[in-house]
């Protein structure tokens, strides 16, 4: 659920996009930049304010910016057509905004670190003293991990990165503990409270997951991220057609694919179990769902919120063997997919041309 | 006669320069880099009101002084939103700033000396660059 601001500030990139609309690509993505920098900015300052309706929000941002047609008039002026950069490629954009992410994130720094991006919590608030948590599907109240009290935990974090404690807390949970000294394991213990019924919990074995972690990064992170997309979408792009793999099965519920020349069974891509990958492509594209998923691997992962780099990490079971194998840098290719198309449609390709 | 169309066409050519030059010389000045909307905020409190150009307006020049190398850049995060991409004036741009600031003072005092009548004195060792037709 986006709100009145966030909507505002798409609508208005939306008019300044078909106002430049003929414009060189660069010119579009650099007036769209800066004008969402400015309207976060502007959304800052109107918190102070008090609640607008959309007209007003629609007309204080042409007050305050400049309205869509002047603001593309400016630009055009000012950066001439074929003056510029050539247009970027899709993975470059992809590859800035996952730079713009990071930056705006705070986790840049972090990202050059080797902690493990994994959290047993899907969701982490911070309500005065206390630290709500969702584990397994519900809300606690957080008391220890492996035997620290979360103060401990929310202290070191307070002395390791200032303001942005209560971010690097939720996203960065093994950072924030390693810097104590106390680097976690694959599981934890956990000590919960349940905050109506006061009941204290103790978990012995909290598995630490990329997916819990990832879940509660899109939730603290969904503006930021919305931005991006919004920016994304402006930039005219169509998801580029690429795939890890040559060849992609649905069987009796498994997904088999191949890679480098061998049959595996696919478990995961990013952290995303391919479980979820299927139930988000099933919401997304209904029956067409399986097609989706082996042609358009792109626009299922944007569906779902997640954009993928050049390279992809893998989590396979080799059909034979059993044995499974994770793949740290698994190349995003034009050809793997032409040949999933080409063994997907080639029977259709083949009756028309007879 | 399109009063109103001849009234913006001055305003936008006395924009095109006035702009490049007080974005440079305020970046100087403040010795920090600032990013757009400070910028914007910054001439706001310094004019006492509303600016002559809509910010809108300004995040094209920064780009474009960037681009004549003049201004250097870099992004930093933001909790308001996307990065920032904050700007400082480069060693070109201070030395471009101090032909401008001259020219600028030249144009001023022939602007002055014709239209607001002062016939006031060139400053010392400083002649206006504006030649008359015949």
């Amino acid at each position: 659920m986006q709100s009145p601001q966030q909507a505002a500030v798409r609508r208005y990139l939306e008019q300044l996009k078909q106002a430049l609309r003929g414009a060189d690509r660069s010119v579009r993505t650099t007036a769209l930049s800066d004008a969402a920098e400015f309207l976060a900015s502007e959304v800052g300052a109107l918190s102070a304010e008090g609640a607008l309706s959309e007209e007003q929000l629609d007309a204080r941002f042409a007050e305050r910016f400049g309205t869509p047609t002047e603001v593309a008039a400016e630009y055009l002026d000012a950066m001439p057509q074929g003056d510029e950069a050539p247009a970027r490629g899709w993975w470059s954009s992809i590859a800035a905004a996952f730079l713009v992410l990071a930056l705006s994130s705070g986790v840049a720094v972090a990202m050059h670190r080797e902690y493990p991006k994994v959290s047993p919590f899907t969701k982490v608030e911070f309500e005065k003293q206390q630290v709500l948590v969702d584990y397994e599907g519900k809300t606690y109240e957080w008391l220890e991990l492996d035997g620290v009290a979360v103060d401990e935990i929310t202290d070191a974090a307070k002395k390791q990165f200032g303001r942005k404690w209560q971010k690097r807390t939720a996203e960065d949970l093994v950072e924030v503990l390693s810097g104590m000294g106390h680097t976690p394991g694959p599981t934890v213990s956990l000590k919960l409270r349940d905050p109506e019924t006061r009941e204290e919990t103790l978990v012995t074995q909290a598995v630490m997951t990329e997916e819990n972690r990832r879940e509660l990064y899109a939730e603290r992170n969904k503006e930021t991220l919305n931005l991006l997309r919004s920016l994304h979408r402006n930039s005219d792009a169509e998801p580029p057609k690429l795939s890890p793999f040559t060849r992609v099965e649905f069987e009796g519920g498994k997904v088999l694919v191949n890679y480098e020349g061998r049959t595996y069974e696919w478990l995961a891509l990013d952290g995303f179990s391919v479980e979820k990958i299927a139930a988000s492509a099933k919401r997304q594209f209904g029956e067409r769902w399986e097609k989706r998923i082996a042609e358009d691997l792109i626009e299922v992962l944007w569906g779902m919120k997640h954009l993928p780099g050049e390279t992809v990490s893998l989590r396979l079971r080799d059909v034979e063997t059993r044995e499974e194998k994770s793949v740290e840098a698994a190349a995003m290719t034009e050809a793997n997919r032409r040949g999933i198309w080409l063994q997907r449609n080639g029977d259709k390709l083949k009756a028309a041309r007879e | 006669m399109d009063i109103e169309a001849a009234k913006n066409n001055l305003q936008k050519q006395l924009n095109a320069g006035a702009t490049s030059l007080t974005l440079l010389a305020l970046l100087h000045e403040r010795k920090r880099p600032m990013y757009g909307y400070e910028v914007a905020k910054e001439l706001e409190v310094r004019i006492g009101g509303e600016l002559p150009m809509k910010p809108g307006a300004l995040y094209p020049v920064l780009r474009s002084l960037e681009k004549q190398g003049l201004l250097a850049s870099r992004t930093e995060p933001s909790d308001a939103g996307p990065p920032r991409k904050y700007y400082r004036v480069t060693k070109a741009g201070k030395a471009v700033l101090k032909h401008w600031l001259a020219a600028w003072h030249d144009t001023k005092h022939f602007v002055d000396s014709v239209v607001e009548n002062r016939h006031a004195k060139p400053a010392a060792g400083r002649r206006p660059k504006v030649s008359r037709t015949a």
